[in-house]
């Protein structure tokens, strides 16, 4: 028998949350990660470690340390934050779903468990990069190229009392792809006013 | 014709994760051989049959543990019942002990050690409110379970021992809400069957599109969505389709499988018809039974990572699976066709709407590393099998293909009408 370098190899199911009412469809977008996650930040992953969960050897994880540049939600004044996932993939050091130092990233996390486990809500729908376009200019794009996550947000900022700028409007438009950094956070910050779904 | 409204009812996205990021995606097998196997460019399967699996002790939201049992077991028939496959299960029991949040990690840890091989091919975990999928780290609200490979031989393309965590709270009996996702029973159990494809090996598959995206969709073409469909549309569905049973079937094929049914292969190709296209959808359908097709994904074999076209030259992506065999960059291939005559359409993947088929739920390589799936390049929104093909076709003209008992045609090449001649143009108009 030949073992898993990186042990666990999970597939996760998802039945995704933030549901469009008339549809009963159920899809995590922007305005649930915003509701669900404890943690909201966004920074430069500085150190990467690949380890075993703590007395448990066959168990993959990996520590991730951001040097944060802004924390929406979670520990206030925190020059870095360091969060645990269990590792789901068999190579998890390469691929774009690796974290890797360097990496600009914004993470909608849960809490950590009990165990110190944490893992972004939506798996790959929270977790974004940050780039810079051609133009210079900051994006941000999740792992699922941003397909779906604006579906239901301006009826959710809408509940807000607020209504979505012109550029917010346009980005939500898009639909798909990378969006201005600059919006898109200041839209992450209005869907933080909606009721935290716990 | 089913109403919108009522298809949309039952619908939410499997969006299984392939947790695994290197992961090569298709519409048939969910792993190919990659560069640390002699032989890549094969699909993983479990390599001893019967494949054995344990259960829980406990219970499962509402459900007592004999009714969960009950529900598993259901769903790893609903795959052997294939008189065209040749996969079996072995039952072995109850597990030593029932999991939970207090000892799921040292649980996780005994069956990580694959040089011990006393633990069940794949042991079941019925995690009875959702603690275990908090206590790893995720979300329980949008959760439903985990499921996935513990031990494989990477070198021969073997599963050797899997996992699966079924989150009950999501059939705990109380109302679905924003902050409660809740779901029937009996969707949960067509959630175990999609699931258990998933263990054995097989990826999402999309066929009768039109069901989802509310183009229009007959109750036969609803019959004839796969289970490995991305999404559920209908909890009342009973079976397997046509498409599930020839996965199944192409990957565990029983000893007349190639014989009683027919076979086609070929490669989709840009307009140059030189030029292979990877991450298009090719389907077999029947003439006089239109909602039950069989599909495959163009390139699935061909690794999504470094030297696929597709990729990003800055990016250094070697992902651990796929081949490297670039003439199966276009290439598809559709078994487990009974006899008939057939059409074969070529169309996008579903990449947009509310539902794109990319990440969790992907269909196929591209969706699953790249975050989207192409629309059809050309000028037909959807075209067929023209052989011979022209330029000046039109999107409708079809070539038939009769299917016999032990039928298999090679090179039915699909040349795509009015394309850029090769991908770089292409990606520019999707990035």
């Amino acid at each position: 028998m030949i073992r898993c370098t990186f042990s666990l190899a999970l597939l996760l199911g998802i039945i995704c949350a933030s549901p469009l009412p008339a549809q009963h469809v159920r899809q995590v977008s922007l305005a649930y990660l915003a509701q669900r996650a404890d943690v909201i930040v966004q920074g430069k992953v500085v150190d990467v470690v690949h380890e075993p969960l703590p007395g448990f050897p066959n168990i993959s994880t990996v520590k991730v340390t951001m040097e944060v540049q802004d924390m929406v939600r979670g520990p206030s004044a925190t020059k870095n934050y360091t969060f645990r996932e269990i590792v789901l993939g068999l190579r998890p050091k390469q691929g774009k779903k690796g974290y890797l130092p360097g990496q600009q990233l914004l993470l909608f996390l849960t809490s950590p468990s009990r165990y110190g486990l944490s893992s972004t809500v939506g798996i790959e729908k929270g977790r974004f990069h940050v780039h810079r376009d051609a133009s210079d200019n900051l994006t941000v794009v999740n792992e699922e190229g941003n397909e779906g996550l604006f579906n239901s947000v301006e009826e959710a900022v809408t509940t807000t009392g607020r209504k979505l700028t012109a550029k917010q409007s346009r980005m939500v438009a898009a639909r798909r792809g990378s969006a201005p950094m600059e919006d898109f956070m200041s839209l992450v910050k209005t869907l933080t006013l909606l009721p935290r779904i716990r | 014709m089913i109403s919108f409204a009522k298809k949309l009812r039952f619908l939410f996205p499997f969006l299984i994760l392939f947790a695994i990021p290197e992961c090569a995606q298709s519409g048939g097998p969910l792993h190919i051989t990659g560069l640390s196997s002699t032989n890549s460019g094969q699909p993983y399967r479990w390599g001893v049959t019967p494949v054995t699996y344990r259960t829980d002790r406990g219970g499962l939201g509402k459900q007592t543990n004999a009714q969960a049992n009950t529900l598993v077991s259901s769903a790893f028939q609903a795959w052997e019942e294939v008189d065209t496959a040749s996969i079996r299960f072995q039952n072995l029991g109850l597990l030593e002990q029932d999991i939970t949040e207090a000892n799921i990690f040292s649980f996780l840890d005994r069956i990580g050690d694959c040089d011990d091989t006393s633990a069940a091919a794949i042991s079941i975990i019925y995690d009875a409110a959702g603690s275990i999928i908090e206590a790893l780290g995720f979300d329980s609200n949008s959760v439903l379970g985990i499921a996935g490979f513990v031990c494989t031989d990477d070198i021969a393309g073997l599963y050797q021992r899997g996992l699966s965590v079924l989150n009950g709270r999501f059939i705990d009996g109380q109302p679905d809400s924003p902050s409660h996702k809740s779901i029937s029973v009996a969707a949960f159990k067509m959630a175990q069957i999609h699931e258990i494809g998933h263990m054995l090996g097989l990826d999402h598959s999309q066929v009768n599109l039109s069901c989802l995206t509310g183009s229009g969709c007959t109750a036969d073409e609803l019959a004839g969505v796969p289970v490995m469909f991305p999404v559920m549309l209908t909890e009342s569905k009973t079976g397997l389709s046509l498409d599930d049973r020839s996965s199944i079937s192409t990957l565990y094929p029983a000893d007349d499988f190639h014989s009683t049914t027919g076979r086609i292969q070929g490669t989709v190709l840009f307009s140059d018809g030189r030029t292979p296209a990877q991450g298009y959808n090719v389907i077999a359908r029947s003439l006089g039974s239109e909602g039950h097709a069989v599909s495959s994904v163009s390139g699935y074999l061909y690794t999504a990572g470094a030297g696929n076209p597709l990729m990003d030259p800055h990016t250094d992506l070697n992902y651990f699976f796929g081949s490297r065999d670039q003439t199966l960059i276009g290439f598809y291939d559709i078994a487990g066709l009974p006899p008939g005559t057939y059409s074969i359409k070529v169309e996008a993947i579903n990449h947009s709407g509310i539902m794109p088929f990319v990440g969790s739920s992907s269909v196929g390589p591209v969706g699953a590393e790249r975050g989207f799936q192409f629309a059809m390049p050309g000028r037909c929104a959807e075209q067929y099998l023209q052989q011979p093909s022209s330029p000046e076709l039109p999107c409708d003209a079809v070539t038939t293909v009769l299917i016999e008992e032990g039928t298999f045609i090679r090179n039915a090449d699909i040349i795509m009408l009015g394309t850029p001649p090769q991908f770089d143009t292409l990606e520019s108009e999707e990035e």
